[in-house]
């Protein structure tokens, strides 16, 4: 059974005063929350860094202490507000080809341990990664993995003590002129490598995430790839697009055809979902929707987002 | 390797469905669901390792947002066929890394239907022509083993490359360069020599040229009364540099 709906924290959840946020979240139809970390140090920042060789965000220069006095207030007013944050996106990347080796050394060390802190401390049980993206520039994909598999052995011991599942989530990337399929895209070779890093920590120390939006880019069979990784499908990042760009935009917003009908397959992703028993948070990962509408239509956009959870959620369920 | 034209001949472009090549061989499959293309069979390379004879579509790859690189890396001679539309450096590249030796085929039927009538002859010169460029970039290996001696042409770029590919196996007697100032300097172990030189090689020693100006040095060589066997080097596909990019990565983690 699917426990509820969630959606982003950014866009709504704002640092000066969360329960405001919070408080529009519940009131709009959502329980869960899917807390945007990855805003306290922007991607686009992330790669700037790298290129300059200067740290351009200063927020994770933070001790843990102020780290966790930063985020104490946020934690009570989700707490407050009755919403369960459920899952959490680490800053990314943790690792930029040929960036500057300080801010690499930052990223996949630094930002992402504190990281770890910061999720323990929401007592948050899921983390989202992105695994290293180097395949198109120094060799393959298995090259691809093993870069991730170290990284990820740097934070699973951490993750193992505070009872944190990390989650790889399936990625595109762009080679010869398109976007195209990135990291974890293969459900079968997910599948094992994830046993596999399990069984060498003896606990469920890594999960999947299923993007939805990065699938449909890839031209992925939703059902076929959930029902791959099975029961590995911790947490979700639910939003559509046009199969060409990762515009996060809300499910059945594209049509490729003059029939009108929906370019992705949703009903796939519900038979997925079904088949594998998911039994966890429909949560969207639609923030950009949040700035294309205007401010006074916010929470009528949350509210439309939380009734298709509803009704994802509904289908998901119905025996 | 061998490549193959397609079309082959400047007629029976009027269809508007395009033609599907080698339908006999395995090829990744797909559905359509609404407009758009979602992935089927042997849409891993890792499911196609059973396959005898593969045929990759690269577009079709491209167009289902699969990488093509990775199916050549992981499947190598296994596909006996490629099917491409554009020549991509990376996947040049890719095949040179595994040796491909089955059919390349560039199929520029698409391309050709929007060249005016006038210019299809030429435009169907200038592909066969950027084959003969891909099959002989991709065939550095067999160049080098080619002669049991030789020396280079050029101290810049590529001749670093040829060292870093073939200099172990396959080591210079030395290189040289038109530019005097560089003349009695080492570039990684080779001594760069005047051209001049040249004329005084045991007849067996083949020149290989290190330099994108190949025609040009050719005929300075031929100018210059050398009988030595003449060979053009071309490092454009040569994967080993980025192979050592990996491994400094490798190594810095």
């Amino acid at each position: 059974m699917i426990q509820g709906i969630g959606v982003q924290s950014k866009n709504v959840v704002e640092d000066a005063n969360p329960f405001v946020g919070f408080s529009m979240l519940k009131k709009t139809g959502f329980d869960f929350c899917d807390f945007s970390l990855n805003s306290y140090f922007y991607n686009k920042d992330v790669y700037k860094s790298a290129e300059e060789g200067k740290i351009l965000s200063s927020f994770f220069d933070k001790s843990i202490d102020e780290l966790k006095s930063f985020f104490s207030p946020h934690v009570e007013a989700a707490k407050k507000g009755g919403i369960v944050i459920n899952q959490m996106h680490m800053p990314y990347p943790v690792f930029v080809p040929g960036g500057d080796d300080e801010v690499n050394d930052y990223l996949s060390k630094v930002v992402a341990a504190k990281s770890m802190e910061v999720c323990a401390f929401f007592e948050c049980p899921y983390i989202v990664i992105h695994g290293i993206k180097i395949a198109p520039y120094f060799g393959s994909e298995q090259d691809e993995w093993d870069a991730t598999e170290r990284f990820l052995d740097s934070i699973a011991p951490f993750a193992v003590q505070n009872n944190i599942c990390i989650c790889v989530e399936n990625l595109y990337n762009g080679y010869m002129g398109k976007l195209g399929e990135g990291p974890c895209c293969d459900a079968t070779l997910a599948a094992q490598r994830i046993d596999a890093f399990n069984e060498k920590y003896g606990k469920e120390v890594l999960g999947f995430c299923f993007d939805t939006g990065h699938a449909n880019i890839c031209n992925i069979d939703f059902e076929d790839f959930l029902v791959k990784l099975g029961k590995r499908v911790k947490v979700l990042h639910v939003h559509d697009n046009d199969c060409e760009l990762d515009l996060h935009q809300i499910p059945f917003t594209f049509a490729k055809t003059r029939d009108n009908t929906s370019s992705t397959d949703w009903e796939s992703f519900v038979r997925g979902l079904k088949k594998i028993g998911f039994d966890g948070v429909l949560s969207f990962e639609t923030a950009p929707v949040l700035t294309a509408f205007p401010e006074e239509l916010k929470e009528d956009t949350l509210k439309f987002i939380a009734k298709i959870g509803a009704y994802f959620k509904d289908k998901v369920n119905k025996a | 390797m061998t490549i193959e034209y397609f079309p082959n001949t400047l007629t029976g472009l009027e269809s508007d469905e395009e033609p599907k090549l080698y339908s006999e061989i395995s090829q990744i499959e797909y559905s359509e669901f609404n407009g758009r293309l979602v992935r089927g069979k042997y849409c891993t390379p890792r499911e196609c390792l059973d396959v005898l004879n593969f045929c990759l579509d690269v577009d079709k790859c491209l167009e289902l947002g699969l990488n093509p690189v990775e199916y050549i890396n992981i499947l190598g001679n296994k596909i006996g066929v490629i099917i491409i539309t554009n020549v991509w450096e990376e996947l040049i590249r890719a095949m040179a890394s595994v040796g491909f030796n089955g059919t390349l085929v560039i199929n520029y039927w698409e391309k050709l239907r929007y060249v005016p009538s006038g210019m299809r002859k030429a435009y169907q010169k200038y592909v066969h022509e950027l084959g003969g460029y891909i099959s002989w970039a991709l065939s550095m290996d067999e160049l080098v083993k080619k002669h049991n001696k030789r020396v280079l042409f050029g101290a810049g770029n590529m001749c670093r490359n040829y060292m870093l590919m073939y200099g172990d196996e396959y080591p210079p007697l030395f290189t040289c360069d038109n530019n005097s100032s560089r003349w009695g300097e080492t570039i990684d172990g080779l001594v760069i020599k005047n051209p001049e030189e040249l004329k005084s090689l045991d007849e067996d020693v083949a020149v290989y040229i290190c330099n994108m100006y190949w025609d040009e040095i050719e005929s300075q060589l031929k100018a210059m009364g050398i009988k030595n066997p003449i060979e053009k080097f071309n490092d454009e596909f040569l994967p080993k540099k980025h192979i050592e990019r990996m491994e400094m990565w490798k190594g810095n983690k």
